[in-house]
């Protein structure tokens, strides 16, 4: 590796495309690929304009689309994060006692003297089965 | 109740990590031989490829991103004389792990050029729009 003589100033096109990576990847990376980008313009050296031209579009449109790339990469990841069982055994707990709600309140209204036994069962079962599932997400959570 | 500890990478099947992109073998590639900075990992990438494969700075330092998540890539905390080198270049080398994967991926890939190979004459045959001759 040659000896670094000189170092050229970061463009501030770099530094300024360098605020649409996620923070995290900016603040761990970011010295690095400036870095890279300033070895590169220092091999360049005093290229022709077309070329510098070249470099700083390739590099411009290189940076843009890995932001977007890593910004996508974490989105995915948190997504990922909060798909856990608990989620969906929240949603089964909050169908169970809604169907129960929408029980009573048709038992009510209704003109119906007697309740079938089915869905006397099933009013009584339904709160029971959502209040478990709602304790093991509970529990769930704390555990992640 | 413990929770069971995740599988350090030493330990997980090289196997699990594959296939790799074009993109990555070459980055892995590229690491053999010892540890290099970010811009000696592209220049290497554009000489084994014949300048067909480029990386930008972006591209690359993601790829080193997941490559490091993923246990296959390190980086290094020993730095080179300071008068020579600039000290905010960080080394990355292969780790045990790394080197797994890169020979499995070598390896799939021998096998899939090993299935091809026999028929390599009709499949040049019919890319270049010749009726291929019936086996």
């Amino acid at each position: 590796m040659k000896p670094i003589t000189e170092q050229a100033t970061d463009p501030l096109l770099f530094r300024v495309l360098l605020l649409l990576y996620p923070p995290d990847v900016r603040r761990e990376f970011g010295p690095a690929i400036l870095q890279l980008l300033r070895d590169q313009r220092r091999d360049l050296g005093q290229g022709t304009t077309w070329g510098r031209i070249r470099f700083c579009w390739t590099a411009t449109a290189d940076l843009c689309l890995s932001a977007l790339r890593e910004r996508a990469s974490v989105r995915r990841d948190r997504a990922h994060a909060h798909a856990s069982p608990a989620r969906y055994h929240t949603w089964a707990a909050g169908l169970l006692i809604g169907m129960a709600a929408a029980n009573i309140v048709y038992d009510v209204l209704s003109p119906k003297l007697a309740m079938g036994i089915g869905a006397l069962i099933l009013t009584a079962l339904a709160p029971c089965l959502g209040l478990l599932l709602l304790l093991r997400a509970r529990r769930l959570v704390r555990r992640r | 109740m413990a929770r069971p500890e995740r599988p350090r990478a030493s330990q997980r099947d090289p196997r699990t990590a594959i296939p790799l992109s074009e993109q990555a073998f070459f980055v892995l590639l590229a690491l053999v031989d010892g540890e290099r900075h970010g811009y000696g990992i592209m220049r290497d990438v554009e000489e084994r490829t014949n300048g067909a494969m480029k990386l930008g700075a972006g591209t690359l330092y993601g790829l080193l991103k997941r490559l490091l998540a993923a246990g296959i890539v390190d980086e290094t905390a020993e730095r080179p004389d300071p008068e020579l080198d600039d000290q905010r270049r960080r080394y990355y080398r292969l780790t045990a792990f790394g080197a797994a994967v890169l020979a499995a991926e070598t390896r799939r890939l021998e096998e899939l050029i090993r299935a091809a190979r026999p028929k390599r004459a009709r499949i040049e045959a019919g890319s270049r729009g010749l009726k291929p001759r019936p086996a």
